[in-house]
């Protein structure tokens, strides 16, 4: 039986030194210890040839030859944190190491000085781990970043031609069938005129839906980075901007103590100002429209509600209801429809979920969650425009 | 000026047949007695503008109609000679064009554009820009002498 005691600095320390040998070449770093000038090695477990890709012999012959299975641009920066830590100064520092593979390992050293009794640095210990793969999922990571820079960019360019470029034919086709009326309807027959309105209007739609589109790119070209932000703030922010409404329908709105969430504000905002104006359209119109704004705190995100006591809404019609262009059966006349598809791309952009809790005749809960916690994923590689 | 009777002299810089006509009829359809040139390019705007080339005979203008987008010599370069010429530096300039971009609008007032219209949407928005046009500029504002 081996046995083990505490010795005075708190540790567990085997009677057998022999095991304590063993341990460390149960790890996958390189381990090691060199005298306070590099010239001698003092301990190195059987490590250092899978990383360094050089035999534990040559750095018995010549402490100092591992400099030489380090990257060429990396070395001046390896013999610096050398020196510094002989001076006391811990290192911490990542280089290419193998020759013989091209240079394509990474490392990761972490160093100390080791001080004796009398406070004279006696050796100089530290780890070398293989962070090749790390390095690797950085690398993906990046590439991923500049994807979505692509991407952005793409959308970009995207709403710029949609607000842009194809203003000016719409405008060429309003204002011409404008003009025609104008100077010669006086010659046009009912079914002429009938034509040009129908022109007239399809242009007008065409405009409106040009710009609904151009708001919906800007889900992510005008998007700010999250913060943590009072969503009861933002709420009453929300209800202000649609007092009008509010008061056109007198409906009654109560809401819950709303939490801080992270998240961008002004998005946020859209949410909440989209959800209400569409439970205030489709409220109950024969009695009073009610809405009611409650949030329930999940383990891992908050889940807000915002119900009225309308028809509701039938389950196979659920789904659609948050696609572009799509009208309600009450939707107010002007209306696109885009506004709840703007609202699920913001609560998705979050790292949320919206959907719809409803029976017929028996009102509608719209539901979404903003997460816990800020969710960099997302919140990442946007741009403003 | 309108106060002599004179019609305004205007110059309209717009390489869109579709939109400089848009503006003239516009302007016809005004309330302000007004002679409406058009250019299509900023080598003809700067060429009118100085009085030389094919505009020798012509007037200076009173106010000046800038598309930002033309061919040749864009709206910008435009701007930039209006400003760097003592004479012509205080002729009201406006840009009209079909533009909302932000640094666009900097970029204008930066260039001291007196004034950023965006292209209306149909012809009775021509008529509306038009109708504010004459109630500022030609009525209300004192015009620099010439």
């Amino acid at each position: 039986m081996n046995s083990a005691r505490t010795d005075d600095e708190n540790r567990v320390v085997p009677d057998d030194p022999d095991l304590l040998l063993q341990l460390t070449e149960y790890t996958d770093d390189s381990l090691w210890m060199f005298s306070p000038d590099w010239k001698e090695v003092i301990f190195a477990n059987s490590r250092y040839e899978d990383i360094f890709g050089e035999p534990l012999s040559t750095l018995e012959d010549d402490p100092r030859s591992f400099l030489e299975a380090v990257h060429p641009d990396d070395r001046d920066s390896v013999v610096a944190a050398m020196e510094e830590l002989s001076g006391g100064e811990p290192a911490d520092l990542e280089f290419r190491v193998d020759p013989a593979d091209n240079y394509e390992t990474w490392v990761w050293v972490q160093a100390q000085p080791v001080y004796d009794d009398s406070g004279e640095i006696a050796a100089l210990a530290g780890y070398t781990r293989d962070i090749t793969r790390r390095k690797e999922y950085q690398r993906e990571l990046e590439h991923h970043r500049e994807a979505l820079e692509k991407s952005n960019e793409s959308l970009r360019e995207f709403a710029y031609i949609a607000s842009h470029d194809l203003q000016e034919p719409l405008r060429m086709v309003s204002s011409y069938v404008d003009l025609l009326e104008r100077e010669y309807g006086d010659q046009f027959d009912d079914e002429a005129e009938e034509y040009m309105e129908f022109a007239v209007n399809g242009a007008k739609r065409m405009k409106r839906m040009i710009n609904s589109l151009l708001e919906y790119s800007r889900v992510h070209t005008q998007a700010e980075e999250f913060d943590e932000v009072d969503a009861a703030e933002v709420f009453e922010s929300a209800r202000q901007d649609l007092e009008l409404l509010i008061a056109d329908h007198s409906a009654e709105i109560t809401v819950g103590d709303l939490p801080t969430v992270s998240a961008d504000r002004d998005q946020l905002g859209q949410v909440f100002q989209n959800l209400l104006k569409n439970s205030i359209e489709h409220a109950e119109k024969d009695g009073t429209p009610r809405i009611d704004v409650t949030v329930t705190d999940r383990p891992e995100a908050y889940e807000f509600a915002v119900a009225d006591n309308g028809p509701g809404i039938p389950a196979d019609e659920q789904d659609d209801v948050f696609d572009i262009f799509r009208q309600g059966a009450n939707a107010e006349a002007g209306n696109t429809g885009i506004g709840l598809a703007i609202t699920r791309r913001i609560v998705q952009r979050h790292g949320g979920e919206i959907w719809i809790e409803s029976e017929k005749g028996e009102g509608a809960a719209f539901k979404f969650t903003i997460p816990k916690g800020l969710n960099v994923a997302e919140s990442e590689g946007v741009d403003h425009e | 000026m309108s106060e002599t009777g004179q019609p305004v002299e205007i110059l309209l810089a717009e390489d869109n047949p579709g939109d400089a006509k848009l503006t003239q009829k516009a302007f016809e359809e005004g309330n302000i007695l007004n002679n409406l040139h058009i250019v299509e390019n900023g080598v003809e705007a700067m060429d009118f503008l100085k009085q030389r080339g094919d505009y020798e005979d012509k007037a200076r203008p009173d106010l000046v109609l800038l598309d930002l987008n033309m061919p040749k010599k864009d709206g910008w370069d435009v701007l930039e000679e209006i400003n760097d010429d003592p004479e012509l530096r205080r002729i009201p300039v406006i840009v009209l064009t079909s533009s909302e971009a932000e640094s666009d609008i900097v970029k204008s007032y930066e260039l001291q554009a007196n004034a950023y219209l965006s292209k209306p949407v149909d012809y009775s928005g021509f008529m509306d820009v038009v109708r504010s046009l004459e109630e500022f500029w030609l009525s209300v504002v004192k015009m620099p002498p010439k």
